[in-house]
């Protein structure tokens, strides 16, 4: 199977077969018959590999048993705790726990450094036994990775983090465990769930609703539009100029950037569509990983819009953890002092969020430009955290109220071009052609190649941008209902049948004609999967 | 309970209205958007090969499929010279099976070739069951291979008659007279081993050989010469493919020298295919096989066949430019 959840075999073949079978078994069976589609979606995908999955839900079930037993144990000894003190019950034990964890930790984050990082790492030691004039080298070893081993060793590591901080307790049904960590929609790129969201709901195995039935289709509708009318055909035009960008001036370049950018945004936000909608069919709720990211003013609130559940995930489990341990913490205080109250706990948080921007850029890619790109977002966001006392008092000063519209809309602009920036760097053939990159916007922008007919020979025409802009303006509609807190969903399925229909006929009718698939198209792969 | 069986039933109701008003729309639409004419000229429908659907009603004797080496090498005009054999080649770059076998349907819709061709190289490409399931319902549904047309249509073709009576003077060959060699060393070097051949493949030749027989008709399999796509691994694949199914096989690679494909002067892209004079001499070679085996007429003074001499002669002036 493919790994795209817009491929026929998945929405026409795979999903219809799943959810005929739901319908069909009873309560009971249904929770096993999710989890055994699931471990065939993954093992279609990366075979024998499904054995890490397999073994991450191992550790992560008999550890997590482990520290609950500890806990229980712990508290025992608490009520009844004789000639020893209750801190130094709760530090032994605490020790214990913590070596539990790092086990998990140690397995789990092993692996996923084995298949990642290996080559990247071998790579980079090369480089320095070179630098010592030596010529002999390591082989770079190559092999293929689990497909989402990203995601679910985060949901891995979240839950034994959850069982060791208490947050919850360690579930004792193995398959449950299993059902949460390989749900077939979410494996290969995510949402990032937390054991709280989705696993009880997973097992219960409710009846498919009709409302959650049409809610899921719909979404996934949206999605597929999103992917095929958009990302797929802006495919060939970015592939073409970011491979051939010394040949062309800044403008081409900037316009390849803005395009990667949509691409990214529809593909990524599109398949989480398709996978939300997914589960929703059998009335499962999954975090969302968007919400109107293009809508933000700084650098600070994109990362709090676009994939959420990661963002969430590095604030939970490396941010906090950072910002209140113990060395940190000293910091703040004796930093107050001399900094006072805006800049000395900005110093401590800058060093947690510095923790958060490395792990974000190594955990996109094993590569130095992806390192950059964390540091590129943790730059404007330290930046901004540094100047905003002085913007205040600017504003003030020259009289901008700084929630009027010009002033909004300058601010989004703003952070649209930064993000858009970030991602050509993203997406650059190496740190050097994205710098090389950068150099042609600033230096060689020639306006006029954006309608003089060079780049409509990319891969791209007018009516192909024509299209692209009518489908981002539905988009956008939506996106401006959902910012307003309208569902427009609820709002068709509440209409009388003799209007819905004709509006799922025109989402099937604009999907099959504008769609860029077929001969002359090259789809856009899972930009997310290998992550 | 028998109030839920109404909403069960209700709600299945429904769900058959849905669909059979889908398939009524999709239908409209793929009516509307398939071509009206066999003149396309663009990626939806390339003229190329469409060109066969303009010819008269049974007078093609051989049909050529294949991907790009195909139209490369066979020139149905110098067989039509030479040995009086109309043929046509129905390929197109980067060609899979499951669209040999939408061409073969298609030429035998108005035709009644007796024998077809298939070049080899096709056999080898990657397909899915996902790729020849979006075949099949691109089939039944032309909505899904043609709506791409959105861009260049005109609403007054919209209710238009389809006009499909254009023909090719090329007859779906595409000439090359560029030279761009290669030093050739022995490239069809002496194995057992064999190049791997996917389940999939082995069925849809199974199936257009088939197809062919039940339509009186014989399926041929040839590899035509390529130093650069073409090796000993891949002559054995097809040559026990073609013992499997019965078919004859013909693995011109492993004559070129008696062909006298000269690899300095005979392609155009260092090998990979050939150009105009390496496609005379195959199809020199091609034209008297046909006759030769499959006891073909000789149609050049058949009055029903004058429009072939005709296009003969503006292919000859063509080629000379």
């Amino acid at each position: 199977m493919s790994a795209s959840y817009c491929s026929l075999l998945y929405l026409a073949a795979f999903l219809p077969a799943v959810i005929l079978l739901y319908l069909i078994l009873p309560q009971k069976a249904r929770p096993i018959l999710l989890l055994a589609a699931s471990w065939f979606f993954f093992w279609s995908i990366s075979g024998t590999l499904i054995i890490c999955l397999i073994f991450s839900v191992f550790v992560i079930h008999g550890i997590g048993l482990k520290l609950d037993g500890l806990k229980s144990e712990r508290d025992e000894k608490l009520k009844n705790p004789g000639d020893r003190s209750k801190k130094e019950i709760k530090a032994e034990y605490q020790k214990y726990m913590r070596r539990f964890l790092a086990i998990a930790i140690l397995l789990n984050i092993g692996l996923l450094a084995f298949y990642k990082y290996m080559g990247f790492t071998v790579c980079n030691i090369n480089s320095v036994i070179k630098l010592f004039g030596c010529k002999a080298a390591i082989d770079i070893p190559s092999y293929a990775a689990p497909i989402g081993i990203s995601f679910y060793t985060m949901q891995a590591m979240a839950y034994i983090f959850d069982v060791y901080r208490e947050k919850i307790k360690a579930d004792r049904n193995f398959f449950r465990l299993a059902l949460f960590m390989s749900f077939f929609p979410q494996i290969v790129e995510g949402p990032i769930c937390r054991y709280s969201d989705t696993a009880i709901a997973l097992w219960e195995g409710k009846r498919i609703r009709s409302n959650d039935f049409l809610m899921g289709i719909q979404r996934i509708s949206f999605g597929v539009m999103k992917k095929i009318i958009v990302a797929d055909r802006l495919n060939i035009v970015i592939g073409n100029i970011y491979s051939g960008y010394k040949n062309y001036d800044g403008a081409i370049v900037a316009a390849s950037a803005v395009f990667y950018a949509l691409q990214l945004y529809m593909e990524f936000s599109g398949t989480m569509d398709i996978v939300i909608g997914s589960a929703e069919i059998f009335g499962i709720t999954m975090p969302e990983n968007f919400s109107q990211p293009f809508f933000s003013k700084t650098i600070s609130e994109f990362w709090k819009r676009w994939h959420i559940t990661l963002g969430t995930w590095f604030r939970d489990y490396i941010f906090y953890p950072a910002a209140m341990s113990k060395p940190l913490k000293k910091l703040t205080t004796n930093a107050r002092k001399k900094l006072g109250n805006h800049f000395g706990p900005l110093a401590s948080s800058s060093i947690a969020l510095f923790c958060v921007w490395l792990c974000n850029g190594i955990w996109h890619g094993a590569g130095w430009q992806y390192i950059f790109y964390g540091m590129y977002h943790f730059s404007f966001i330290l930046v901004g955290n540094i100047i905003e006392p002085f913007v205040i008092s600017a504003a003030q000063k020259l009289h901008i109220r700084r929630t009027c519209k010009p002033y909004v809309i300058m601010q989004t602009v703003r952070t649209f071009i930064i993000v858009c920036i970030g991602e050509m760097f993203f997406n650059a053939h190496g740190l050097r052609a994205g710098f090389e990159m950068l150099g042609k916007i600033l230096t060689d922008f020639t306006p006029s190649s954006l309608w003089n007919g060079t780049l409509f020979k990319l891969g791209i025409d007018k009516l192909d941008i024509l299209i692209i802009c009518v489908a981002l303006l539905i988009v956008l509609s939506v996106s401006i209902t959902k910012e307003k807190k309208i569902s427009l969903g609820k709002w068709i399925i509440s209409r009388p049948l003799y209007v819905r229909i004709p509006i799922y006929y025109s989402i099937i009718l604009f999907i099959a004609i504008f769609g860029a698939y077929g001969t002359g198209y090259v789809p856009v792969d899972p930009m997310y999967a290998n992550f | 309970m028998g109030v839920n069986l109404k909403k069960i039933l209700r709600r299945i109701m429904y769900t058959v209205i849905f669909f059979a008003g889908l398939i009524v729309i999709l239908l409209v639409s793929s009516y509307i958007f398939t071509p009206k004419s066999n003149k396309g000229g663009s990626v939806l429908k390339p003229s190329y090969e469409t060109g066969l659907l303009g010819e008269n009603k049974d007078t093609i004797d051989a049909v050529i499929i294949g991907d790009s080496e195909a139209y490369s090498a066979y020139s149905p005009m110098l067989m039509w010279k030479n040995n009086g054999i109309t043929s046509y080649v129905c390929s197109t770059a980067a060609q899979q099976l499951y669209w040999s076998d939408n061409f073969l349907h298609e030429a035998f819709e108005k035709q009644k070739p007796k024998v077809v061709i298939l070049e080899t190289n096709a056999i080898f490409r990657k397909m899915t069951y996902a790729d020849t399931s979006a075949n099949r319902i691109s089939n039944m549904f032309s909505i899904f291979r043609y709506h791409d047309r959105w861009k260049d249509m005109k609403l007054k073709s919209i209710g238009r008659k389809a006009d499909y009576s254009w023909t090719d003077d090329n007859k779906g060959f595409r000439c090359s007279s560029s030279v761009n060699g290669v030093r050739q060393r022995k490239y069809m070097k002496y194995t057992d081993k064999t190049r791997p051949l996917p389940d999939i493949n082995r069925r849809y030749v199974s199936k257009m050989a088939e197809y062919c027989r039940k339509n009186g008709a014989e399926l041929v399999l040839v590899s035509t010469p390529s130093s650069k796509n073409w090796n000993y691994q891949k002559h054995n694949a097809i040559e026990r493919l073609a013992k499997e199914q019965k078919i004859k096989y013909v693995d011109l690679n492993l004559i070129s020298d008696q062909l006298h494909i000269d690899w300095l002067s005979d392609t155009r892209d260092r090998g990979d295919h050939l150009n105009y004079t390496g496609a005379t001499k195959v199809s020199d070679f091609m034209g008297n096989y046909l006759a030769e085996n499959f006891k073909l007429k000789d149609h050049r003074n058949d009055k029903a066949y004058s429009k072939w001499n005709s296009a003969l002669q503006r292919y000859l002036l063509s080629v000379q430019k």
